[in-house]
């Protein structure tokens, strides 16, 4: 089953993010490891590593903002 | 006096029953617990025979009793003091911690409210902290602003502790006996000015229950609810309107929080007329909650909104004649029952 | 300076326990699988281990927020430890402490606070419990250098001296207080010189040299065992991330970060056992069998359930409060 990818909680405060870029595209494989996607908070931009290896599915848009949790996509 | 007469005289002193001082009654409970439980010690400043026994004499003899390890005088280290009685109690002891004066609780706060208060329900219940924190406060010596607060309301606003005040010397003794078996941390609180007061000596492991307030004097117009020393100017005051024809009930809550909510909604539900009275200062006080509550479940039923008596909204004054205008005295106390009785809707 | 090499590998195995465990949650973190405040300790997998190697089971631990390396170390089970962090009612503190109260007392673990200095005070007070009771146990305390600088600590350190008590005060100076570097919030050079403020016995250890951290160790609980006293222990190690996870550190000045990488735990651990004749095999199977454990306890983790809201009503007094 694809595993989900959602967005972490990356302080104490931020409650909200914007997916910036996606690192890969849709129906590419990706390794663990792999910088995937890049997000921004008010405090700063951060890298996000893929945690599984597969076929990405993606369903976040860039330039979107996204709370803690949300399904932004599968690997596969 | 003839010889028949010295006799009845001699048998009658006899047979009068021992009084003992909040004091005694305090040290009397220590000592008996110390006695059944070798996880009962206690530590604070001056606690030990080498520095008198106390400031207040609360510890006297205890350490010769009991031995050093058991009554530890310790550094003037609030913090310390406190974390050391949480650390034990943690342990499964049931240490006491006395801060000198109420106002130096508030340099051990975090022990207190972040530590003692908390860990049993951070735990999930696998650990517990069965304290006590004593200490002692009180207006009119003229100790001023930082020596004088009494700060119950803050501590009744923390989940997981509770709080008691004796206003006589058998409470004294059955209350602290009580809180030192009392498996969470209870800050008891003791009044500079009623050291001194005496009762009858209630008897060996005498124990007063937590939670229980007693009803000081019965009456059937309005409830006066009250704790502490003021209890004694509840009762004088009682007896003053008693001569009015005004028939004052009054209660003594013992214990602060979590109160007697039982005892003090039914005396109130039968007199439909409450003041609540109280040494600390007024505003955001104890008094707001004890008010509040009856509102809640005797709006209907009330003759009168629930009044509240308490200290000034100031640091207490240093000089005398401030410091007494600062204390709630009794004709304040007279007023705000006669406000209830002559309320019209 | 010569270890045994049972304890060697028992120190090995708590090492890569711990690493593991932090690797996975930040994974789990980094996917979103779980979202909590999490405070990553890599760097300062070793020193703790080596610490807890000298303890017995029932030796008391406090620890703080960035304690889990501590709490594994000591031997608090991992399926409880993540269940916990995860919120769930089978966690150590039935989901309502969280990472940073993980409370464990089968395996010593007394308490664990968010407040900086706080534990120390605390330990004071399970050591003074022994002491009285004449058991035998000790007490370790961990913290940062962050914390030498409150009143707690020094208030601590006094007692601690005066009354003799069996504690052990372990300071993991990984060099940065939250965002603070050692040298801009401590006028002295090292932590170890406040003990003698105190009278205290202070040693300063590399904590990330296995046998010099745990014969450091062993001295000190030795020590209190015997009723000695107390010591301050410096264990110097890195905090190789940023305060918490997701945190940036770019504070760090690029030297320290290229001296953090140089002085990783992890491959100087390797490397010494590999020295001890163990063989490499051997310690891929053992961290093969630490990483099914692992497995396991995150899957036990995310099939619990969560906890009733009635809880809210337990554990606040030893009576339940009314509904």
């Amino acid at each position: 089953m694809p595993a989900e990818i959602r967005i972490p909680k990356l302080g104490m405060s931020v409650t909200e993010v914007t997916l910036v870029e996606w690192m890969f595209g849709d129906g590419e494989t990706v390794e663990k490891g792999d910088v995937l996607y890049t997000v921004e908070t008010d405090k700063s931009t951060t890298e996000i590593e893929a945690q599984e290896s597969g076929v990405l599915r993606v369903t976040g848009e860039e330039g979107e903002a996204y709370k803690i949790g949300d399904v932004i996509g599968t690997i596969g | 006096m003839s010889d028949a007469a010295t006799l009845d005289a001699k048998s009658e002193k006899k047979a009068k029953v021992k009084q003992i001082t909040v004091v005694q009654g305090l040290n009397a409970a220590i000592d008996e617990a110390m006695a059944a439980d070798e996880g009962v010690i206690l530590l604070g400043e001056d606690v030990g025979a080498k520095q008198g026994g106390g400031v207040f004499k609360v510890s006297s003899g205890l350490s010769e009793k009991y031995g050093d390890h058991r009554i530890r005088a310790t550094p003037i280290s609030e913090q310390a003091i406190m974390g050391a009685c949480v650390g034990a109690a943690l342990a499964g002891m049931r240490p006491i911690a006395e801060i000198m004066l109420m106002n130096f609780v508030t340099v051990a706060m975090d022990q207190i409210v972040n530590h003692a208060a908390k860990l049993r329900f951070m735990s999930g219940g696998q650990t517990n902290v069965p304290m006590v924190i004593r200490t002692t406060t009180g207006v009119g010596v003229g100790f001023g602003g930082q020596h004088s607060d009494m700060l119950e309301a803050w501590f009744a606003h923390v989940p997981g502790l509770k709080i008691v005040t004796p206003s006589n010397a058998a409470d004294a003794k059955g209350l602290m006996r009580s809180a030192i078996e009392c498996n969470d941390p209870v800050i008891f609180i003791e009044n500079i000015l009623c050291y001194g007061l005496k009762s009858d000596d209630p008897g060996v492991d005498y124990r007063v229950p937590l939670g229980k307030a007693a009803i000081a004097r019965e009456g059937t117009d309005v409830t006066l609810i009250t704790y502490g020393r003021t209890v004694l100017d509840a009762l004088e005051v009682a007896e003053t309107l008693d001569g009015e024809g005004v028939s004052v009930e009054v209660i003594d809550l013992r214990t602060i929080a979590p109160y007697d909510e039982a005892t003090v909604t039914a005396s109130v539900r039968k007199t439909g007329r409450a003041v609540v009275l109280h040494e600390a200062v007024r505003a955001y006080g104890t008094g707001a909650e004890i008010a509040s509550r009856l509102h809640e479940a005797l709006f209907n039923e009330l003759k009168a909104p629930v009044q509240r008596i308490g200290g000034a909204f100031s640091a207490v004054p240093m000089a005398s004649v401030l410091e007494q205008a600062w204390i709630p005295n009794k004709d304040e106390i007279a007023g705000a029952i006669r406000t209830t009785m002559e309320w019209k809707r | 300076m010569t270890i045994d090499r049972e304890k060697l590998l028992d120190i090995y195995t708590r090492t890569m326990r711990v690493a593991r465990f932090d690797e996975k949650m930040r994974s789990l973190l980094m996917s979103g699988k779980l979202a909590t405040i999490y405070y990553t300790m890599r760097g300062q997998e070793l020193v703790t281990s080596a610490m807890m190697a000298a303890l017995n089971q029932d030796d008391y631990l406090v620890t703080t927020y960035r304690g889990q390396h501590d709490q594994i170390a000591k031997g608090v089970p991992l399926d409880l430890l993540i269940a916990e962090i995860a919120g769930r009612v089978t966690g150590t503190c039935k989901g309502k402490g969280g990472s940073m109260h993980i409370t464990h007392p089968a395996t010593g673990v007394m308490v664990t606070t968010g407040v900086v200095g706080s534990g120390l005070p605390i330990a004071n007070g399970l050591a003074l419990s022994s002491q009285n009771r004449k058991d035998g146990k000790v007490t370790v305390t961990c913290f940062g250098d962050g914390a030498t600088n409150i009143g707690a600590f020094h208030e601590a350190m006094n007692m601690a001296q005066l009354y003799k008590l069996p504690v052990i005060f372990l300071c993991q100076n990984n060099r940065y207080g939250e965002h603070t570097a050692f040298a801009d919030h401590t006028k002295v050079d090292s932590i170890v010189t406040r003990a003698a403020a105190y009278g205290m016995k202070g040693v300063k250890v590399d904590g990330n040299d296995a046998v010099a951290m745990y014969q450091v160790a062993k001295e000190a609980v030795d020590r209190a065992r015997a009723g000695e006293g107390p010591t301050l222990i410096e264990a110097m190690c890195y905090r190789m991330m940023g305060h918490f996870f997701g945190a940036d550190f770019s504070y760090m000045p690029p030297e320290h970060i290229e001296e953090m990488k140089a002085e990783d735990p992890l491959p100087k651990l390797n490397a010494l056992m590999l020295e001890h004749q163990f063989q490499q095999t051997e310690l891929d199977a053992i961290v093969a069998g630490l990483e099914a454990e692992l497995e396991a306890a995150v899957e036990f983790a995310f099939a619990s359930a969560y906890p009733d809201a009635d809880e809210i009503r337990k554990d606040v007094f030893e009576e339940e409060i009314a509904a």
